[in-house]
């Protein structure tokens, strides 16, 4: 009950701050960028190369912008409240910490998952309308890992912000989001470097375990650009569910011990 | 039954007590912030916690609601525990917490309504801003152009909601003009005349004075005394005689109860007299050994009372000796 109260509250802030028209202006601009680019880089291709063109287009344009975005908005969600000093004004309530974590968890995911369906809508409605060949499961896959890569990244954005003190927290929130995103290719070099296969997988499933690195192996082309072939179930859709999955749980349960330590 | 607390106290029975604090201590790392702070305060009492900065005043008010856990100790609000349950204990709390913003984003009217829904109570925001101050067509205006005084009106309203049988009020004197303290007494006066316990720290001694029944008073980290400020209040009561009275007047003097404190100064007998029905008996003790020309009485002021207990930092045997036991019935 109370965590809706703190979502509801989170959220008329942010619809009246107009930041949930600012995100989705940013998602459409950057799927339906992603779109066209991908449209430029294929053309004159087959249709089936087409839609693999524009689908990595999207995903190398929109991804790492929603990650980036739901990381910085869900870090701005107590920090925010901290620096506008209304942070004591509502924690006099009574409100457990663990409401104000989850509410507020709930209300930046929420308004991150309004902007980024909207986005994938429009963008992949489009692929699909364009390329008759497009495999719909393949669509739905590809919107479903982008909104659950969202939501946990918002949760890391929360997370950071129960950790570190106030005047840290964007640029720590900012570090952790870009050190996920290329841990991916940093194991990449251990792919390419080293000839075991064991090794090989080794380095190709670590590279899986950050919330864009199991966003990519999932919505990347196989063989393309932080995509494997998933020679092993390790790096099956299913694995690089739980991995997104275990980031948004475990970011939590962070916020969740830390901010009944944080001073407010 | 009663309870029982160590703590440096005149003697006082708290009837009906919204708030106990038994013991609370603070660490934060080596630095001892709040020691063994013990008192209670009764529904309708305005109760002052006084000190200078970093005395431990906003730590233990922290400690109360819940925005800081308590290394030792603890206590309880309206039989809340504040550690168990400080959640329950914020449900029957209103606090004003110092140095707090308002959302600007939000009307006045969504504030009240914000708290009325976490504390699942109907909300009358209207009859809770109309209390505090706020003129009606500033009820719909986005806080954000809310002058300060207007804002903290608006905090007020936000700490009045589900008529709490406690209010905590951290530090609300300070950076308000004399209009608004007056207006701010006034309404803690109110408040406590509807049964509320009013907690409030301060450092601004003479402002307080002229809200507090009673004031607790920290100095680094240590509660040091309890002083009344309204009905049987400490007062000095100076015995002009003609002569220096020998040493065993004076000894009897300071046996008797409700005396603390016995000197002699400029032609007169001057003592602390906490219990009324001590003046009586300090006049006819003093009168058996010499002649009393004048009986005087003197309200000490807080400026005094606070000086006393902060002036020196080592307290010898016979201060120790002052330390009472409070019973809670």
């Amino acid at each position: 009950m109370s965590v809706r109260v703190v979502a509801g509250h989170d959220l008329r802030r942010i619809r009246r701050s107009r930041g949930l028209v600012g995100l989705v202006v940013v998602s459409l601009v950057v799927f339906v960028g992603g779109y066209l680019i991908g449209g430029l880089l294929g053309s004159g291709q087959d249709p089936a190369s087409v839609v693999r063109v524009r689908l990595l287009a999207i995903w190398l344009v929109a991804g790492p912008t929603v990650g980036f975005v739901a990381t910085v908005v869900g870090a701005a969600g107590l920090a925010g409240e901290r620096e506008a000093r209304t942070l004591r004004l509502l924690a006099s309530l009574p409100l457990s910490r663990a409401q104000l974590v989850y509410g507020k968890t709930v209300a930046r995911a929420g308004v991150i998952t309004a902007a980024v369906t909207l986005g994938t809508f429009v963008s992949l409605t489009a692929v699909a309308a364009g390329t008759p060949v497009t495999s719909t499961g393949r669509l739905v896959g590809f919107a479903g890992f982008t909104l659950a890569v969202a939501v946990s990244y918002a949760a890391v954005g929360v997370a950071v912000s129960t950790v570190v003190s106030a005047d840290r927290v964007r640029a720590v929130a900012v570090g952790v989001f870009v050190a996920t995103l290329v841990w991916p290719r940093i194991m990449g070099f251990g792919v390419e470097t080293f000839g075991s296969e064991r090794i090989e997988l080794l380095c190709q499933f670590l590279g899986t375990l950050t919330p864009f690195g199991a966003y990519s192996q999932v919505v990347s082309d196989s063989g393309a650009v932080l995509a494997y072939e998933p020679t092993s179930a390790v790096l099956g859709s299913g694995v690089m569910a739980l991995v997104i999955l275990a980031w948004t749980v475990g970011s939590l349960l962070v916020a969740r011990h830390q901010f009944p330590k944080t001073a407010l | 039954m009663g309870k029982v607390y160590n703590c440096w106290l005149i003697p006082v029975t708290v009837s009906n007590p919204v708030l106990v604090v038994d013991g609370l201590s603070k660490q934060y790392g080596p630095v001892t912030a709040v020691d063994q702070v013990s008192f209670s305060v009764s529904a309708g009492e305005v109760f002052g916690l006084l000190g200078p900065n970093g005395a431990g005043k906003s730590t233990t008010l922290d400690a109360l609601i819940g925005f800081t856990e308590p290394t030792s100790g603890g206590g309880a609000v309206a039989g809340h525990d504040i550690v168990e349950s400080s959640t329950a204990v914020r449900s029957v709390t209103g606090v004003l917490p110092e140095d707090c913003g308002v959302y600007e984003e939000l009307t006045a009217v969504e504030h009240v309504e914000l708290a009325a829904r976490a504390k699942e109570v109907d909300s009358a925001p209207e009859r809770l801003l109309g209390r505090v101050g706020l003129t009606e067509e500033s009820w719909s205006r986005p806080a954000g152009g809310f002058s300060k005084g207007m804002a903290q009106r608006l905090r007020r309203a936000v700490a009045l909601v589900g008529d709490p049988a406690l209010l905590v009020l951290d530090e609300p004197l300070s950076g308000v003009d004399p209009d608004g303290i007056a207006e701010l007494a006034r309404v803690i006066e109110q408040i406590a005349e509807t049964g509320v316990a009013v907690v409030f720290s301060s450092h601004d001694l003479p402002r307080v004075e002229r809200v507090c029944d009673r004031v607790g008073i920290l100095n680094d980290g240590e509660f040091v005394g309890v002083e009344r400020l309204t009905g049987d209040r400490t007062t000095e009561l100076i015995l002009s005689t003609d002569t220096h009275p020998r040493s065993s007047a004076l000894s009897e003097l300071r046996a008797l109860d409700g005396v603390e404190q016995v000197g002699w100064q400029d032609g007169g007998v001057h003592l602390t007299v906490t219990e009324p029905t001590a003046k009586a008996e300090a006049v006819q003790t003093l009168g058996s050994h010499t002649r009393v020309r004048d009986i005087r009485t003197r309200e000490r002021s807080l400026d005094e009372i606070f000086a006393a207990y902060t002036a020196s930092e080592e307290r010898d045997d016979t201060d120790v000796a002052t330390r009472r036991e409070v019973t809670v019935s």
